[in-house]
């Protein structure tokens, strides 16, 4: 191989490693991140002042450090600065900021950086850079003398990288990184806490990104302020978009397509009159039409990002030693065959314990390959049933006070209904219980602790679980990573345990897919296990999210308007499931506007109106209560009528 | 105390340009809801326009209109072509952010073609310093802060008094509820995009003239300056974005006389991060940060 392929393909390798960094960032937790060049500068600094020797420049010029540090040295502490500070930046910057803007604020800060490092003499010698960093393996045989030993080294590393970001990707922390960027809100819903995760991602890129860096500093041998401006960034995106973003081996194909291919063809472009720019011109309005046609003819890229294949590994002990205890979807299969007369299930008493084996897969067109384990299945009693009070709860938005001293309490294992006209304040108070909005004064006690103001994934974590009006799937993602994504997490998603012990992660796993399996063979979506949920109807979304809430094992519910765009059949199943959720032990709240629904199901209801609770009772006694009638129910009757 | 004074009046010239650069990226984000990266070289289109026109003739007032024309040409085209067939399949934001991205890397090496990479000038007339009570200012400078007054009276009357401006706030506050009540938001949409480069041109004519050379990046390298004042004056408030532009180029003046010159961009974009962390709908609006929460409504 000649010289000038070697360099090309150190180039493409180098690069592929900074498409990786990205790819976590902006492939895997949706961060659009313009500062991830000057992530790599960094990590390309810092490899050049711990591997150059000690300053001797006369003053103003000069460098910090100059340790002669050997080659892994300077890389891993690139590695661990620039971690260091993607996580000084990720934590300002990813602190509730809209998408946009939090591209945004990282360009500032990358333009800030730009700034100082130029300007700013004695850290890297400003706009003069450094130069004279030693290329390892430079002298050695066997391809030493023309830069093969390096392009070798830096595949190695390419490979070792790839290999690692794999291995996160498909571990439960890459799959709750993915959640978030298909649909934070749903993440937090389930006990992510959505900051934290974006955060790691963040900063894992940035360790990849510094790594990249200092690649970079070890082949060209010097670098300074000019080698990276935004448009860098954008050269790696135009790479990622190609080649697939989410998909680990599209970035590399990406990257050598548009840093390597694009780059060689625009060299042979002619020069056009004395423009010495004419070439770099071409190539990069050609870099932003293809950047366009892309995201016009197939914004997933050349290779799109592979889903999650379904698979259970082997367990010694079998699944049903370690089963959660998750009772109430367990008669959901009983319960699906007495749907018919649904009125006198409602007599049913709440300690109903339902026969466990029935023939579940018979009739059923998605059976196919049902992990047959409905008979290991035993009723459990639920764990440590939970009442709520919520007392004199406020909540203003501008001048608008959508709740206005509102007291309510919640008996512990009943079922009750939340009804009010529109506008009542029935959603905020939804949001405020379940913690995605934060009161402006009053209490709300859960379990015997207060929880107003506790963030949303944290008011989850403790049992207390919410739908909402459209139904929130993480739509990316298939069926079965959705439920397992909505399973107690148990630890699991720690980086280290799916960096260092993949295989027992799986392991441990795979009861999880069987239950998950069971559960969406209930609702009879498991032959839809693989499909991504964004592509299920609207019903089959209510189902899935019914499956998810059962998998998460809560023991408190709130249902946002569950009837909402859900045909006359799957109610009755709705009836059925939320019944069955009562029965098991879960206490639910649900606000619902269909009334003949409410008195089928709910022994106890709640009226709501301008802000504050004014009556509560059965539907017979609110029918009889004045204010209730003019504040709601009259309007109803008539339109009824 | 003269010094900074001196430096008061460099900002208002500074905060003129600003203000016509600002209150169209303001308005255009508020009705067409793009944030737009190619915002700088709409600046720069307008500056090189105006660059053509001077190598002929010699002219101020045709300098501007040709900056105006081009720039309004080029945000018109860059709509009408690349943004509203892709708006109309309802992408996210981001996607559409990133198109204005790919816009900017085209136009500003499509210039780079074009003008070469190399620093140009106008050849403008001399303009000595007029002593004008405290202010140490040029004719030019006058000129800059007597048309950003101007621009701005009349985008406040188009605004306030005119169908257009009523539409275009119906258009801001919402999209689809406009479309219903008769207006046809897309034209609106595809006019407010024309106004932003009308102003946005003549504004990079005046950048160029502050700074004397013009380079391919003229544009780019304001863009955070505009985005500063824009979301210091709150998204979608004209006057709020003035107010920004005002707030962001005196501070960026003032800032040079006790610190080195070369980080007064550093102030601006202090600034524009502060207020995303702290005020992300601007300083005329409260506190409250929008939440992921006011999605699941």
């Amino acid at each position: 191989m000649s010289q000038y392929v070697i360099g090309l393909a150190t180039t493409g390798v180098i690069l592929s490693i900074v498409t990786l960094a990205l790819n976590v960032r902006w492939g895997w937790a949706g961060e659009f991140d313009i500062a991830l060049f000057a992530f790599v500068a960094v990590g390309a600094y810092i490899y050049s002042v711990f591997t150059l020797a000690p300053n001797n420049l006369p003053p103003p010029s000069g460098y910090i450090l100059g340790l002669k540090a050997p080659f892994l040295v300077g890389v891993i502490a690139a590695i661990v600065v620039t971690g260091a500070l993607s996580a000084a930046v990720g934590a300002v910057a990813l602190r509730k900021l809209r998408d946009d803007y939090f591209g945004i604020t990282t360009l500032a800060f990358a333009l800030i950086l730009a700034l100082v490092i130029g300007q700013y003499t004695p850290l890297f010698d400003g706009y003069e850079g450094l130069f004279g960093m030693p290329q390892p393996l430079a002298t050695v045989a066997p391809f030493g003398l023309n830069g093969g030993n390096f392009l070798a080294l830096s595949i190695v590393i390419l490979v070792l990288c790839f290999l690692v970001l794999q291995r996160l990707y498909n571990s439960p922390f890459g799959r709750a990184v993915r959640s978030v960027r298909e649909d934070d809100t749903a993440s937090a819903a389930f006990g992510r806490n959505v900051y934290v995760l974006k955060l790691k991602a963040y900063i894992l890129g940035g360790c990849v990104a510094g790594l990249g860096g200092a690649l970079l500093a070890a082949y060209i041998t010097a670098f300074n302020p000019y080698g990276w401006t935004p448009q860098e960034t954008f050269l790696i995106y135009a790479s990622l978009f190609i080649g697939g973003t989410g998909n680990a081996i599209g970035a590399v194909i990406g990257t050598f397509f548009v840093e390597v291919g694009v780059q060689e063809v625009t060299r042979y472009v002619p020069q056009l009159g004395s423009n010495a720019s004419s070439s770099d011109a071409i190539r990069l309005v050609l870099i932003g039409l293809l950047i366009i046609a892309v995201l016009w003819w197939r914004p997933q890229g050349i290779l799109p990002e592979r889903r999650a294949r379904d698979r259970l590994v082997a367990v010694g002990a079998g699944p049903a030693a370690r089963l959660p205890a998750l009772a109430w979807a367990a008669p959901l299969g009983l319960a699906r065959k007495r749907a018919e007369p649904a009125p006198q299930a409602v007599a049913a008493p709440p300690d109903r314990v339902p026969a466990p084996a029935v023939s579940p897969a018979a009739g059923r067109p998605d059976g196919d390959d049902t992990v047959s384990v409905r008979a290991l299945q035993p009723p459990v009693p639920a764990p440590g049933v939970q009442g709520l009070e919520v007392t004199a709860l406020t909540k203003a938005f501008g001048g608008v006070k959508a709740v206005n001293g509102a007291t309510l309490s919640v008996r512990a294992g009943s079922l009750t209904g939340l009804i009010g006209p529109n506008g009542a304040g029935k959603s905020t108070m939804i949001n405020l219980i379940s913690g995605f909005e934060s009161p402006d004064s009053g209490t709300i006690m859960f379990g015997g602790r207060s929880i107003a103001g506790k963030p949303a994934h944290a008011i989850s974590r403790l049992g207390l679980m919410r739908s909402f009006q459209t139904p929130r799937e993480w739509p990316g993602l298939t069926v079965m990573e959705n439920m397992l994504l909505s399973m107690p997490i148990a630890g699991r998603e720690s980086v280290w345990r799916g960096l260092l012990t993949p295989g027992r992660l799986r392991a441990a796993e795979s009861a999880d897919r069987v239950r998950a399996r069971e559960l969406l063979d209930e609702v009879g979506l498991l032959g839809l296990k693989d499909e991504p949920a964004g592509n299920l109807s609207g019903g089959q979304k209510r189902l899935l999210e019914f499956a998810r809430l059962a998998a998460a094992a809560p023991r408190f519910v709130l249902l946002d308007e569950p009837q909402a765009g859900v045909n006359p059949v799957l109610r009755e199943r709705m009836a059925e499931l939320i019944r069955n959720m009562v029965n098991a032990g879960v206490t639910v709240l649900m606000v619902e506007h269909n009334l003949a629904f409410l008195e089928q199901l709910c022994d106890h209801v709640i009226v709501m109106a301008l802000g504050t609770c004014i009556a509560t009772g059965s539907m017979a006694d609110l029918r009889a209560n004045q204010d209730v009638v003019d504040a709601y129910l009259g309007q109803v009757n008539v339109a009824d009528a | 105390m003269s010094n900074l004074m001196l430096g008061v009046g460099f900002g208002l010239v500074t905060a003129s340009i600003l203000a016509l650069a600002t209150v169209p990226l303001s308005l255009q984000m508020s009705v067409a809801r793009i944030p737009n990266f190619a915002h700088g070289e709409i600046l720069t289109v307008g500056a090189y326009a105006a660059y053509v026109v001077n190598q002929h003739v010699n002219n101020i007032y045709l300098e501007a209109l040709a900056a105006a024309l081009a720039g309004g040409l080029v945000a018109y085209l860059m709509n009408t072509l690349l943004l509203q067939p892709f708006a109309r399949r309802k992408p996210k934001l981001l996607i559409l952010f990133i198109l204005t991205i790919a816009a900017s890397l085209m136009i500003q090496n499509i210039i780079l073609l074009f003008f070469t990479g190399n620093s140009l000038a106008y050849h403008l007339p001399p303009s000595p310093p007029h002593k004008i009570g405290p202010f140490l200012l040029t004719g030019l400078n006058l000129f800059t802060i007597a048309a950003a007054i101007v621009v701005m009276l009349a985008v406040h009357v188009l605004l306030k008094y005119t169908k257009f401006g009523k539409a275009q706030r119906a258009v801001a506050d919402s999209k689809d509820l406009a479309q219903v009540t008769g207006i046809n938001s897309e034209r609106i949409v595809q006019l407010t995009w024309l106004l932003d480069g009308l102003i946005a041109g003549f504004a990079g004519f005046l950048l160029g003239v502050s700074s004397g050379t013009l380079t391919p990046t003229l544009g780019q390298g304001y863009l955070l300056v505009i985005f500063a004042a824009a979301i210091l004056g709150g998204i979608g408030k004209p006057y709020g974005a003035m107010a920004g532009a005002v707030f962001i180029g005196v501070a960026m003046e003032i800032s040079a006389l006790y610190i080195p010159a070369s980080y007064k961009e550093v102030v601006a974009f202090g600034l524009l991060i502060l207020t995303l962390l702290l005020r992300p709908n601007g300083i005329f609006a409260a506190p409250r940060a929008a939440g992921a929460a006011g999605a699941t409504a």
